[in-house]
């Protein structure tokens, strides 16, 4: 990889040259507006432009009218809805910073880009939130969006964002906040969609699986396999296949591992609370970052029974239980170096507190 | 770019750190990972003010890698030593991660005895950070044949010889295996060992081996980690954590303890040798005391 790569471009770039890129046009982006040179710019700038310079109404220019917008705590499906949340959150954390860690894309058909945008903020509590009342503490916080875009648009959009780790800096306790939100009616577009992404994630169907080009195959099928071997089959001794002897590892609320012994500890404890959990990874995207470095993005879900492994929330036992998450994976040598793994653990304790998914059992 | 921590310390120079530092940049201190202009700034202005509670800032031994750097500092007065270890990620001039584990007891110590000298002994600094939220997960800390452990040349950063890469090999196979008889061997030329402020060491290894025994007793089903490894022909800077099980009001508690280790060798041995652990940043993470 004689030039830079753009990965290995946004991860050293200065705020100047993110707002203004020094970088020559390499996609075509046909229908995107012109000033943008390839789809990590354009989901950067239009990040910063929203969040950081707070021009929430620039979400009419960056969002389609009909926008499916996916958690697992809530469904939103119109840019009206994106603009009055984002005003929402900037209310509620007024100096809410987004900074673009990596955004890891892709082309696919019919003129569609897919970006995975992972995000570090901090953001200071100064108003009400979605966890309760104000705290005025300052937290940090990894947020993982998916968005599909076209004609310089989203028009399909997942956000995962790690809130156990966010809440437990804001002094808020899990059960606290899950009862909040817990509180709050849901759409019946929201209980169908969790409805039918945990029958799904069960019958092991992912949503849509392009496929991958020729040079990022390995990846796509590296990618299953760890999802089949690790999580599916519980083959803690094939870690080693997939991560480096000092692979560092970040999941939700503050699970931190480093090696394979500490990684095998925190999923087998992870899993514990899901024993018969079905993985299922729905979407991909990889970026080259060096001759021996490329980032993995992974959408998923998962699916199963809850156990509790603590007693507290032992009333919740073999209810349903379903988890939308995301990972972005630094593979080296073809090996995991770093990992960021991305959900809701809030969403996921308000679910089982409102009974969703509902299901029928056969 | 060691240096422009050093013009901070030095000659509260701001601008040249604030300007190597990006937009992404992470700044590690008391095991909180920072971000952005305001928090990078507090950090600063804490640093510019603990400064001033030492009468000299002595860079005392570095390591270059590529694009990483790392340093042991240290500040002292008339009265007392702190460490601290630093290491940068830099490229073209821009630093993406500074990184930095502070003898934090040791500095809450001389900073409250120079502002109340009768005030001698103190775990607590108020402008200290919160660490960041740490979920431990139980594992086997067994080192099974058919387990991968990490070990020196999986976690090189850098160029080194051949006689060097064994000689850390050696280093680690002390302090992960419990190796107490290489001690002799790696250590009888070393002319400094000190674990925070406490030399352990001026001429014999007694108290090397000493120190290796309190680690193995106190830390119940220790498991040692290397995270990563900066070396040149001259130094390395070797991260590292053990996880462990803790006796803390009469039950054991599971923890991590994030250690910094700088080494300088010359001819095959250890000539200096410096352990950073943050102590405040453990206290206010697990809720007790450090156990040594």
């Amino acid at each position: 990889m004689s030039e830079m790569s753009i990965a290995k471009t946004v991860y050293w770039q200065p705020l100047s040259d993110m707002l203004d890129p020094a970088r020559s046009k390499s996609q075509t982006l046909a229908g995107f507006d012109e000033e943008f040179v390839d789809l990590a710019d354009y989901i950067l700038r239009i990040t910063h432009r929203i969040w950081e310079q707070k021009n929430i109404g620039a979400c009419y220019d960056y969002y389609a009218d009909y926008c499916p917008v996916h958690t697992l705590g809530g469904y939103a499906d119109s840019v009206d809805v994106v603009v009055q949340n984002t005003l929402k959150t900037i209310a509620a954390f007024p100096d809410r910073s987004l900074i673009g860690e990596d955004v890891i894309y892709r082309e696919e058909a019919n003129e569609v880009y897919y970006s995975s945008h992972r995000i570090t903020s901090i953001m200071t509590n100064k108003g009400p939130s979605e966890f309760g009342a104000p705290t005025g503490k300052t937290g940090r916080v990894t947020t993982i969006a998916d968005c599909m875009c076209k004609d310089n648009k989203i028009f399909y959009e997942w956000l995962m964002r790690d809130n156990s780790f966010l809440i437990a800096q804001l002094g808020i306790s899990l059960d606290d906040a899950a009862a909040f939100q817990a509180k709050f009616p849901t759409s019946s577009a929201f209980v169908q969609w969790i409805n039918e992404e945990y029958a799904r994630t069960r019958a092991n169907n992912a949503s849509r699986w392009e496929p991958l080009p020729e040079n990022d195959k390995q990846w796509g099928e590296f990618a299953q396999s760890w999802a089949e071997q690790i999580f599916n089959r519980r083959m803690f001794n094939k870690l080693s296949e997939f991560y480096k002897p000092n692979a560092a590892v970040q999941w939700p609320g503050g699970r931190q591992a480093t090696g394979n012994a500490a990684i095998g500890g925190m999923f087998i404890k992870y899993l514990a609370s899901c024993p018969d959990a079905q993985m299922v990874i729905d979407h991909i995207c990889v970026t080259h970052y060096d001759d021996n470095r490329v980032n993995v993005a992974l959408r998923w879900g998962l699916a199963g029974h809850y156990s509790a492994t603590d007693t507290k929330y032992a009333q919740f036992n073999q209810q349903a239980y379903y988890i939308l998450g995301a990972t972005h994976f630094e593979i080296e040598d073809g090996l995991i170096a770093k990992e960021f793994t991305v959900f809701d653990e809030v969403a996921a304790l308000a679910n089982l507190m409102r009974k969703l998914p509902q299901v029928t059992e056969a | 770019m060691l240096s422009s921590i050093q013009l901070l310390l030095e000659k509260q120079d701001t601008k040249t750190l604030s300007q190597a530092l990006l937009h992404t940049s992470r700044w590690l201190l008391g095991e909180r990972l920072h971000y952005g202009p305001i928090q990078k700034r507090g950090l600063m202005a804490n640093w510019l003010e603990i400064v001033t509670h030492f009468n000299n800032v002595k860079l005392c031994t570095s390591v270059h890698s590529e694009n990483m750097e790392a340093g042991v500092v240290c500040l002292s007065s008339a009265s007392s030593k702190t460490y601290f270890i630093v290491q940068c990620e830099h490229r073209d001039g821009a630093i993406k991660q500074l990184l930095q584990w502070v003898d934090s007891a040791s500095l809450a110590n001389h900073y409250a005895a120079s502002n109340s000298p009768d005030l001698s002994c103190t775990t607590s600094i108020d402008f200290w950070p919160e660490p960041d939220p740490l979920q431990l997960s139980e594992f086997d800390p067994q080192l099974h044949l058919h387990t991968t452990h990490a070990g020196i040349s999986d976690v090189l950063t850098g160029k080194l010889s051949d006689k060097n890469e064994a000689l850390l090999s050696q280093w680690w196979q002390i302090w992960q295996g419990f190796d107490a008889a290489c001690i002799e061997k790696l250590y009888n030329s070393v002319e400094h060992f000190s674990v925070n402020a406490e030399t352990l060491h001026q001429g014999a290894s007694l108290s090397i081996s000493s120190w290796l025994t309190q680690v193995e007793a106190k830390l119940h089903r220790r498991y040692s980690q290397l995270e990563q490894v900066i070396a040149d022909e001259n130094s390395a800077l070797i991260r590292w954590r053990i996880d462990a099980d803790i006796k803390s009001n009469n039950a054991l508690i599971r923890v991590r303890l994030p250690i910094a280790t700088m080494i300088s060798f010359n001819h095959n041995k250890i000539e200096s040798e410096y352990w950073v652990v943050d102590t405040i940043a453990f206290e206010k993470r697990f809720n007790t005391p450090l156990p040594f």
